[in-house]
């Protein structure tokens, strides 16, 4: 293990002065991390520079509980620094899920995606293709999913919601989100395959 | 909204997508792989599989390659 997260490690395990000073040391920086990522995703929402400082330090409060919680299982296989990151990488992400629907309004109607594109700068023989491929896909979600699957798909496939805020508006967690899309997009992946379009199916994969 | 032939790209078929749980577990190990010059798909093909397909676990991915960039060796009481 290197020197400096072997001195991560050791102030989190001392007590007293020491244990104090180390845990105000890494909660400084994963505040630092946290303003940093709140900034690299700000544009993703419009968020005002209030919002985005009390994202980031709710976000460097809960990873410095997760770590404390967590730092026995670390085991060496990174620098500690960037097995602690990961923990603010998650609070941002959750976080800012819960901001989405204050600031956009990305439809939930899991029926509001009817609208072809605009596909005036394709080769007409492409508008065809383009043409069946949707007819195709609009009826495998309409017919082959589940009502949640399809809710899912279309707002976070289609309608480009974060995962994150799906899970909230679903009262739910991210893996379980995502196993819901893994599973609508194999479905769909059969269908369009059964249809004739390329990109389908391989294999039943898993999502666990 | 995604054009048709984007969509037809949302559906990728992983057979060896680790899932959020799973990849979040060794998403820091991943990192450092990378950082290292070794091409973390080859140990990690479950992780690599859903990075490309999990939106959200993506940008952790992404930050937290930054983030270990930028921040990657700080101490907790430098000398």
């Amino acid at each position: 293990m290197d020197s400096s997260s072997r001195q991560w490690l050791d102030g989190l395990a001392a007590s007293g002065h020491d244990h104090e000073r180390c845990v105000a040391a890494l909660h400084a920086l994963l505040l630092r991390v946290a303003r940093y990522e709140v900034s690299r995703r700000a544009g993703s929402l419009q968020l005002r520079g209030t919002e985005l400082e009390d994202i980031a330090q709710q976000a460097s409060d809960d990873a410095l509980m997760a770590i404390r919680s967590k730092v026995a299982s670390f085991r060496g296989d990174s620098r500690f620094t960037t097995w602690a990151y990961k923990f603010v990488m998650f609070e941002v992400s959750t976080k800012m899920g819960r901001h989405f629907w204050r600031h956009r309004h990305a439809s939930m109607d899991a029926d509001n995606w009817v609208e072809l594109p605009d596909l005036g700068a394709v080769a007409p023989d492409k508008r065809t293709e383009d043409r069946e491929i949707f007819a195709a896909l609009r009826r495998a979600i309409d017919q082959d999913l589940t009502p949640l699957q399809k809710k899912v798909f279309v707002a976070v496939a289609l309608n480009e919601v974060p995962m994150d805020a799906m899970a909230r508006e679903l009262g739910s967690n991210r893996n379980a989100v995502y196993k819901v899309l893994f599973d609508a997009r194999r479905k769909l992946r059969e269908s369009l395959a059964a249809a004739g379009y390329e990109r389908p199916t391989k294999s039943s994969g898993s999502a666990a | 909204m995604n054009t048709p032939r984007n969509i037809l790209a949302l559906l990728p078929d992983n057979t060896v997508d680790a899932g959020c749980a799973a990849s979040f577990d060794v998403l820091h190990s991943y990192v450092e792989l990378e950082f290292s010059g070794v091409d973390p798909t080859l140990s990690q093909p479950g992780l690599a599989a859903h990075i490309s397909s999990c939106p959200a676990c993506r940008e952790d991915y992404l930050g937290l390659r930054d983030a270990a960039s930028l921040f990657g060796d700080i101490e907790p009481f430098p000398s």
